[in-house]
């Protein structure tokens, strides 16, 4: 009914115009850069690009597809988000499960979950942890150590108990098991929160550089977001012998630019595929009529 | 020239006179080894028949690039090194940024683990730390005894080269020379000079002239008032390795160098009275509008865009800034390096590069000394300029150059397959020049002479404008060089107390210049420097420097 | 609940079994990975040398933490700290959570989800691409200050007035995060029983009383969780994105521990006084964490978890 009311009719012509401008002052920076990655060299270290291509050319991305290393980190990135995303969100959904139910020693739990993500020893203690273990230069270094996010198992937990309790009850009465609880009517009802979780999962196995650089000890190994890192830190010459070969790496922002622009979309296309399970809102009332 | 050809010379003497000191040295301590690899220092290949291996770790960076389907653990070079002197060079690991070369080696020497054979870095407080943890070896023996005549020669010439690695008169590590031959001359642009009838700047009045003038005359005649004097960089500071204004304050005394005072003891720069000056100037020339509103935000390659695109009209920089980048080919207006004007104390001055910012270290344990300065010695010919050298051409046919009729060819697009940088495969990942060699040769084609040697012919394919801007820095680099003196590590009262200072002393100064502090805050600023731990650091270089000037 | 009356642990045990097993692997993963390295916290009470190792290395006691406290700056340094990440936490959960219900609002689905993905690209940058480009953007003659310009306002210097550097900062910061932080609240939006809603049509509620009364209730249990962790962030300003924009000229208003301690560290690489330093840091965020939990678990009747 509201839908049809004078205030409301404005209200919602303020709302999508708002909401498109922000769109648009979000877009903006990849717009630049993409932009960028289409320009001529000289124009980008001029720094003469904004929105469009200065003198239009596609040399940047003949370059980046021609680099091997490049084109194998995309690979090493897609499997480390995979495997680490899948390893995540299992833990996760197990611990959150657990933790959804009342019993002696819950509160236990939690506090030392979340004690974890508070304290740290630092840098040193873990790394020898990691070397110890021999798992130097292997996807295990990567996906192990973050495995257990307890911001997701937090949030899973909390979505897992506004699950009402009379259909919990309902099939435990049938005499289903704590297994198939979980499988047959968690899951299905919490598809949406499922689906957040494994996009902050990704996201994060995505953009996370800095445990790369410590455990791979193979830069031909490097997952996408750590070869990044290496060719975006900008140049100090204030204590280094000057080799021209080193400024030619400098200059080359449009090839950064193409592989920034490349190396985000994987993890932007994955967006949409899961968007559906958050925006359309009714997913939790069709399957609880 | 005639001057290049003097140094040539009284190069060649030292070497053979270090020959003979060697040859005499390593007979007497022959046999210490395995007998077969004694006499290797000298003589260079008598004991390079055994095959042995040398591990290192090394950053491979975007500008490593490979062909042939090889890598860096299987290239051009490795495969020379093995095949001509018997060295397996091999990768324990490797890192894609300088950053994380550091941390790990830094978490290696804190956990214990096995350091490789060979390794460089720049950092000094790594290298203390290194060196604080009985890891490294002390190669004072092994210098004397293994190194070649002309390294010897090259490190007596210059024995403060010696200065970051030496504690307690030991020295645990080889540094290893710079070029110093870039820095530093202003840029400028010809044509709105000639446009406005101007004259190139020779002095801090003159200087002042030609700004007013790039800033109020409208040189690039859009009638819009939007060109400004200078570019420059404040972000890290007022003196800095690009867009600096460090020419500003002469040769009096420079702002974050340690300069010898009038009571022969160093001093810092940032605290003496020609800084205030300098500085105030800076502030001046702020509120006049000759330099960019953003100067503050701005780091060194951002603060030279503005020359770039044409709407400033000079910045004060390193010759190479002609290379390729950060000026680039599109720069379709006159621009030229000219001499610095003087600073304001009448005298040309700018902060030199240092003669050593990067060196080798070695595990304690490796074995193999004798046969590194083998392999050292080879990779240095071409920074000795030496014609006889195998690199003398480049440092892999086909990869860096070609033959054609016997001669060497650099252009790029002549090369199958395309340049590739051999050179980044060595164990310092670069080639090694030795102090102002470059410059000479440089200088020498920049005055318009034909090139030569190999190495003539490798630079002549260099920017022209380089080229020229490394004859006018010739004319006064000797002269208006301010060396920072404090090359030693850090002193305990530094690591405590010099980043708060360095703080200090960047925030007044830029509020200075910024007009939101009065310049009289220079004179607190000093005081409290002095107070916070100033004076104690100014004790302990001095301590530092009479135990190594002696 | 025959089992409580019983009152055997052992039997409740064996029956709680299966729960226990679901959080087991967590449990072992985070003894491995995270307790076991807690031992080099003993780290910040030390003066570590490599050459002596962990447990021989000389005692301090509290020297870094006095060195942290006693530094002429630190004052300014944690209040900076503490002022920029409070700044951020409330403006990223408020302003996703209105973005949420205003996208709650659409109809348009096509709309709908061309705008959510949009305000998500940005979290992607890194912020060395965002710091050259908020550089350009915010620069005196820059695309802002021109738009100033047109209102007949006199240009701003964004990051040179010390001011306007935290307001940029968290400006800024907010533009970066906030389309990723509301998939969150979009998802719990989904939670919400529609049948609500349609109770309240009929009872003739409008919209705005709709989300009064329905939406925001049901978004609270996610809010409190959410806002709780992100203590944990009291005394994380964010490093990256201040390091690759501040200057000498807003050092004042703009140093946070985080740069303080990386400048010391590239002054005498010292693992102690870092580990110290982000002891300290945990121990104050561990400690507004379970002020939180408690408050809402007292007078909320709430468990976050």
């Amino acid at each position: 009914m509201y839908r049809k009311t004078m205030p409301y009719k404005i209200f919602n012509g303020c709302n999508i115009l708002f909401l498109g401008l922000m769109a648009l002052l979000c877009i903006l920076p990849l717009i630049h850069v993409l932009a960028v990655s289409f320009s001529s060299s000289a124009a980008a270290t001029a720094n003469i690009v904004t929105l469009w291509p200065v003198d239009f050319t596609f040399v940047a991305y003949q370059k980046t597809f021609d680099n091997p290393l490049f084109l194998n980190s995309l690979v090493y990135a897609v499997a480390r988000t995979v495997s680490g995303t899948l390893l995540t969100m299992l833990l996760t959904i197990s611990a959150a499960y657990g933790l959804s139910k009342s019993f002696p020693g819950r509160t236990a739990y939690s506090w030392i979950i979340v004690f974890t993500m508070l304290f740290n020893g630092g840098l040193i203690p873990s790394y020898m942890v990691v070397t110890n273990l021999q798992l130097t230069n292997t996807l295990w270094a990567l996906i192990l150590p973050s495995a257990v996010s307890v911001f997701n198992t937090i949030l899973m937990m909390q979505f897992f108990r506004a699950i009402p309790k009379e259909l919990v009850e309902a099939s435990s009465i049938d005499g289903a098991g704590y297994f198939r609880v979980l499988i047959s009517i968690f899951l299905p009802l919490s598809l949406p929160s499922i689906a957040t979780l494994s996009l902050f999962s990704m996201v994060g196995h995505w953009n996370s550089w800095f445990d790369g650089l410590l455990y791979i000890t193979d830069y031909r190994k490097y997952p996408l977001a750590t070869f990044l890192q290496t060719i975006i830190q900008s140049g100090d010459m204030r204590n280094t012998s000057i080799d021209p070969s080193e400024l030619a790496a400098l200059s080359e922002r449009t090839i950064r630019s193409a592989q920034i622009f490349i190396g985000a979309l994987p993890i932007l296309l994955v967006y949409p595929f899961l968007q559906k399970y958050f925006v359309s809102g009714t997913t939790m009332g069709a399957v609880k009529e | 020239m005639k001057r290049r050809l003097t140094v040539v010379k009284s190069l060649y003497t030292a070497l053979a006179i270090s020959v003979l000191l060697a040859g005499c040295a390593s007979n007497g301590s022959a046999g210490k080894e395995n007998g077969s690899t004694a006499n290797s220092g000298a003589g260079g290949d008598s004991g390079a028949n055994e095959a042995v291996t040398i591990t290192t770790a090394r950053i491979v960076g975007g500008d490593v690039t490979f062909k042939n389907g090889e890598d860096i653990d299987n290239n051009v070079h490795y495969k020379w090194a093995k095949d001509e002197l018997g060295i397996i060079l091999k990768n324990d690991w490797t890192v894609g940024t300088g950053d994380a070369f550091t941390t790990k080696l830094r978490l290696m020497v804190n956990t214990n683990e096995k350091l490789p054979d060979v390794f460089r870095t720049g950092d000094l407080n790594l290298a203390t730390q290194l060196i604080d943890s009985g890891k490294l070896m002390d190669i004072t023996e092994a210098f004397e005894q293994y190194a070649s005549p002309r390294l010897k020669a090259l490190f007596e010439q210059y024995p403060q080269l010696w200065y970051p690695v030496t504690v307690d008169g030991r020295r645990y590590g080889l540094p290893i020379t710079n070029a110093v031959s870039s820095s530093n001359v202003l840029w400028i642009r010809q044509d709105w000079l000639d446009k406005l009838h101007l004259d190139a700047p020779e002095t801090m009045e003159e200087l002042e002239q030609v700004m007013d003038a790039f800033t109020n005359q409208d040189p690039d005649g859009n009638n819009k008032n939007d060109t400004i004097g200078m570019s420059v960089s404040l972000r890290n500071g007022v003196a800095t390795w690009m867009a600096s204004s460090d020419f500003i304050f002469g040769k009096a005394a420079m702002p974050t160098s340690w300069n010898k005072g009038p009571d022969g003891k160093l001093q810092y720069g940032s605290v003496q009275p020609s800084v205030k000056e300098g500085v105030s100037k800076l502030a001046k020339w702020m509120k006049k509008g000759y330099l960019d509103k953003d100067a503050g935000t701005l780091d060194e390659s951002k603060a030279v865009e503005s020359f770039i695109q044409g709407r400033s009209g000079m910045v004060f920089g390193p010759t190479w800034m002609a290379s390729g980048w950060p000026f680039t080919a599109d720069m379709n207006f006159d621009y030229k390096a000219i001499p610095l004007p003087s600073g304001i104390d009448g005298q040309q001055g700018f902060m030199a590069e240092q003669l050593t910012s990067m060196q080798f270290y070695f595990n304690k344990d490796f074995k193999h000394m004798d046969r590194f300065f083998v392999y050292l010695d080879k990779i240095m010919g071409p920074g000795f300029y030496d014609t006889e050298s195998e690199f003398a051409n480049g440092w892999a046919e086909g990869y860096d150059y070609v033959m054609e009729n016997g001669e060497p060819v650099y252009d790029h697009d002549k090369i199958p397959g395309g340049f590739t940088d051999a050179k980044k495969y060595t164990l310092f990942y670069n080639d090694i020049q030795t102090p102002k060699m470059e410059l000479e040769v440089m200088a020498k084609l920049g005055e318009g002479n034909a090139p030569e040697t190999s190495y003539d012919k490798q630079f002549a394919s260099r920017d022209k404008r380089w080229q020229e801007g490394a004859a006018v820095l010739k004319t006064y680099m000797d002269k208006a060089s301010v060396l920072n003196e404090m090359t030693g590590p850090p002193t305990p009262a530094m690591s405590k107390k010099s980043e708060l200072l360095k703080k200090m002393e960047n925030e007044t100064f830029l509020k200075i210049i910024y007009g939101s502090s009065p310049i009289e805050s220079f004179d607190t600023f000093v005081e409290q420097w002095k107070k916070a731990g100033g004076d104690e650091i100014t004790k302990e270089v001095n301590e530092w420097y009479a135990s190594v000037i002696e | 609940m025959s089992v409580r009356t019983e009152g055997k642990k052992q039997s409740r045990f064996i029956k709680d079994l299966p729960i226990h097993l679901f959080i087991l692997p967590s449990i072992i993963l985070l003894l491995i990975f995270n307790y076991m390295p807690m031992a080099g916290i003993i780290l910040a009470f030390q003066d570590y040398k490599p050459r002596l190792g962990l447990f021989h290395s000389p005692w301090v006691g509290l020297e870094h933490f006095r060195y942290l406290f006693t530094y002429p700056d630190s004052k300014q340094v944690i209040w900076n700290t503490f002022l920029i990440a409070s700044l951020k936490i409330v403006a990223n959960t408020v302003i996703p959570i209105g973005f949420a219900l205003l996208l709650n609002e659409i109809r348009l689905l096509v709309f709908k989800r061309s705008v959510q993905t949009l305000v998500y690209l940005p979290h992607f940058l890194s912020w060395v691409i965002l710091g050259g480009i908020l550089t350009d953007l915010l620069s005196n003659k820059g695309l802002a200050n021109q738009a100033l310009g047109w209102l007949g306002i006199p240009s701003i210097y964004f990051l040179g007035d010390g001011d306007w550097f935290r307001f940029t900062l968290i400006v800024s910061d907010v533009w970066k995060e906030f389309g990723f932080s509301t998939i969150v609240y979009l998802a719990a939006l989904t939670g919400v029983n529609q049948s609500l809603y349609e109770a309240a049509e009929i009872d003739g509620a409008g919209r705005w009383k709709q989300t009064l009364n329905i939406t925001l209730p049901a978004l609270i249990p996610v809010i409190v969780v959410i806002m709780t962790l992100s203590l944990g962030n009291i005394l994380n300003a964010g490093f990256d994105q201040i390091f690759n924009l501040y200057n000498p000229l807003v050092y004042r208003e703009g140093d946070i521990i985080d740069t303080f301690v990386y400048r010391v560290g590239l002054m005498n690489g010292s693992f102690s006084f870092a580990t110290a330093v982000g002891l300290f840091k945990s121990v104050v965020s561990f400690i507004l964490i379970v002020v939180s939990y408690t408050i809402a678990y007292r007078w909320g009747n709430y468990r976050i978890f």
